[in-house]
């Protein structure tokens, strides 16, 4: 079965509810950062996006929450058009970014309720919420403390909970278990399949790929902005005859060292 | 924009400007140790102008002879006094209590008959016409109570016996009265532009506040909310309107603590507020016009002095000619004040009124500038 046959079946059902890139092309310059994707995620699917720095990861997450206008193509979240429509989409998505962007002089709780205010949360909600997650992502005792006292760890687990706050449909991760231990990384895992339980739909980018093993229903990886690999990890191990995603991932795209990320 | 979006927003502003010790240290401990540096070091001082001193003579001597014209003549030709003829004794009285005045002589009605009296048998006392010359000073100058009863007295001995030291005359001088004279201090000229030069540091808040958040991609965070980029300018300038309250109060208060006391009533205090908000303004489009051209946070604190240096050094209390003055909105807010506060002038005063249309008018020009560059070029 040829990469394109794997990405058809699954367009029609995302359509419906899911999350369509078609041909998206990005260009910065003369560098061609995502170079005519084509992907569709289905609705409820835990979905991760692999590939070497630079590939084009961060980029398409970039476009699909509206922070990057594409050179070309479409994409659609739910049905609704990123380009046209993302004053609607805003309000169903939570994004992780890379960075761990928490406000310094707010404490923990803070950043997250004000989050959940952004997201016009009711009061009792936006209470029930952060509380809800401040619990899930073991921050009951770092909560009232400033952002700016936080570990790495600790900051991206109160980035992941301001993602979190609203109750999104689609959630964006990119890399969201960067600096934390395994404990912690193992507890972010947990939650994340309570939320897929529930139907909503999470794209994920890492580069630790026992991670996407573990977690993802499907995993695209994307080199030099092109999708080149796409299926479930035990269909991915099976057809590259490995018996670990890491082999895959370097068969697939070779051990040169990658210059960083555009 | 959404009023609940807008204050959530302006809510994190306001922490993160008060809870961040560099910004808080800018917004409100740096204008008060200035305000109370200055006013410690100039509030003692007079205004620096004071080389001769102004008496005010009410001549009601009325024998026609010269004799009081000669003493007025010879006050007059002192080196430090000046005299001030006054036609009444109520409005040099009330003169002297504003502070536009050190002192005041009356001339007796019967002083040319004293001094007549004096001349025609010198050593005889006994067929003198004895009078009093009538003195208020003012109690809040060393130099005028200690040194001019004296200088008085000196003057009428040369009057009526020039070249003598020293002499017994039948003209005395009465015990002076003191008067409380509301006198203006070098601080006092200086307290209005100090209201200035508080919120001009907003600039480099905004702007660094602005640049730092684009660092750290915290406005990229919000832009994948569904607040707008109205709600973020909203909020920076709602949050900025509350910072100009709080400086004004800090200035307001501690220039009040150190001798700063105006004997205005609330209306122009609560202008002088009105006019810190809309000086705000002004500071938040600078702010986002150096937000915009400005690549990291140590870019835009740079960049903010180009606003900064000449708001703070033509606009403030630093003496400059008006005519410069007149091209930074420093200017209008520091005369306003100094109309309401130092020259007594109502809040509806023309002065008052210009000065706020000026500034109104400089400051919505800055903040639609400063929104507009920012939203199509600052915030990528």
């Amino acid at each position: 079965m040829t990469l394109r046959e794997t990405v058809a079946p699954a367009r029609g059902a995302a359509a419906a509810g899911g999350i369509v890139i078609d041909g998206l092309v990005k260009r910065y310059g003369d560098v061609l950062a995502v170079d005519g994707l084509n992907l569709a995620i289905e609705k409820g699917e835990l979905f991760a996006l692999l590939g070497p720095n630079g590939a084009g990861k961060t980029t398409t997450i970039k476009v699909l929450c509206g922070l990057l206008d594409p050179t070309s193509g479409q994409a659609s979240i739910g049905g609704l058009d990123v380009h046209r429509q993302m004053d609607k989409i805003k309000r169903v998505i939570g994004v992780c970014p890379q960075e761990s962007s928490t406000f310094p002089y707010l404490t923990g709780k803070e950043n997250v309720e004000l989050f959940g205010e952004l997201h016009g949360l009711p009061k009792a909600t936006l209470k029930e919420r952060v509380s809800e997650i401040i619990g899930k992502l073991f921050l009951e005792d770092h909560a009232g403390r400033l952002a700016q006292k936080y570990s790495g760890g600790l900051n991206k687990r109160v980035s992941l909970a301001m993602a979190l706050v609203n109750d999104p449909d689609f959630l964006f991760l990119d890399e969201p278990t960067v600096a934390m231990d395994p404990q912690s990384r193992r507890a972010i895992w947990e939650y994340l399949k309570e939320i897929k339980a529930r139907g909503k739909t999470i794209v994920l980018t890492t580069h630790y790929m026992e991670e996407a093993e573990h977690l993802a229903d499907r995993i695209g990886i994307i080199d030099r902005g092109k999708l080149i690999a796409l299926g479930s990890p035990a269909r991915l191990m099976e057809a590259n005859g490995c018996d670990n995603f890491e082999d895959v991932f370097i068969k697939l795209t070779g051990r040169d060292i990658r210059k960083e990320e555009v | 924009m959404d009023a609940n979006r807008l204050i959530a927003l302006a809510k994190k502003d306001l922490r993160s400007t008060l809870r961040n010790p560099a910004t808080l240290f800018m917004v409100i401990i740096f204008p008060l140790v200035l305000t109370l540096a200055f006013g410690l070091a100039f509030g003692a001082m007079g205004t620096g102008m004071e080389s001769t001193y102004d008496v005010a003579v009410v001549d009601n001597d009325g024998t026609g002879l010269s004799w009081a014209g000669d003493f007025t003549a010879n006050v007059d030709a002192s080196d430090v006094l000046n005299v001030v003829p006054y036609a009444d004794a109520s409005s040099a009285q009330r003169d002297l209590a504003e502070g536009k005045i050190d002192a005041i002589v009356v001339i007796p009605a019967n002083f040319g008959n004293a001094c007549q009296s004096f001349v025609d048998d010198p050593s005889n006392p006994a067929s003198w016409t004895n009078t009093s010359l009538v003195l208020s000073l003012d109690s809040g100058s060393m130099i005028i109570t200690q040194a001019l009863p004296p200088v008085l007295y000196q003057v009428l001995l040369e009057t009526l016996v020039p070249g003598a030291t020293g002499a017994s005359l039948p003209v005395t001088l009465g015990s002076p009265s003191l008067v409380s004279a509301d006198k203006r201090s070098q601080f006092d000229y200086m307290a209005p532009g100090l209201y200035a030069f508080a919120g001009i540091f907003l600039i480099m808040i905004v702007a660094e506040s602005f640049v730092e958040q684009k660092e750290k991609g915290l406005l990229k965070r919000i832009n994948v909310t569904p607040a707008t980029a109205a709600d973020v300018i909203g909020s920076q300038t709602a949050s900025n309107l509350v910072l100009a309250a709080m400086q004004t109060g800090v200035v307001l208060g501690i220039s009040a603590a150190v001798g700063f006391r105006p004997g205005v009533g609330a209306d122009a205090y609560l202008m002088v507020f009105a006019l810190s908000m809309v000086f705000s303004l002004c500071a938040v489009g600078c702010g986002l016009i150096t937000a915009t051209l400005s690549k990291n946070t140590g870019m835009a604190t740079g960049l903010s002095f180009v606003f900064i240096i000449p708001l703070m050094f033509l606009g403030t209390f630093v003496p400059v000619p008006a005519d410069v003055g007149r091209f930074v909105p420093s200017y209008y807010f520091t005369d306003a004040v100094t109309s309401l506060l130092l020259r007594g002038a109502p809040v509806t005063s023309s002065t008052v009124l210009f000065d706020l249309a000026i500034l109104g008018t400089i400051s919505a020009a800055l903040f639609i500038i400063g929104t507009l560059l920012y939203r199509k070029l600052g915030s990528k």
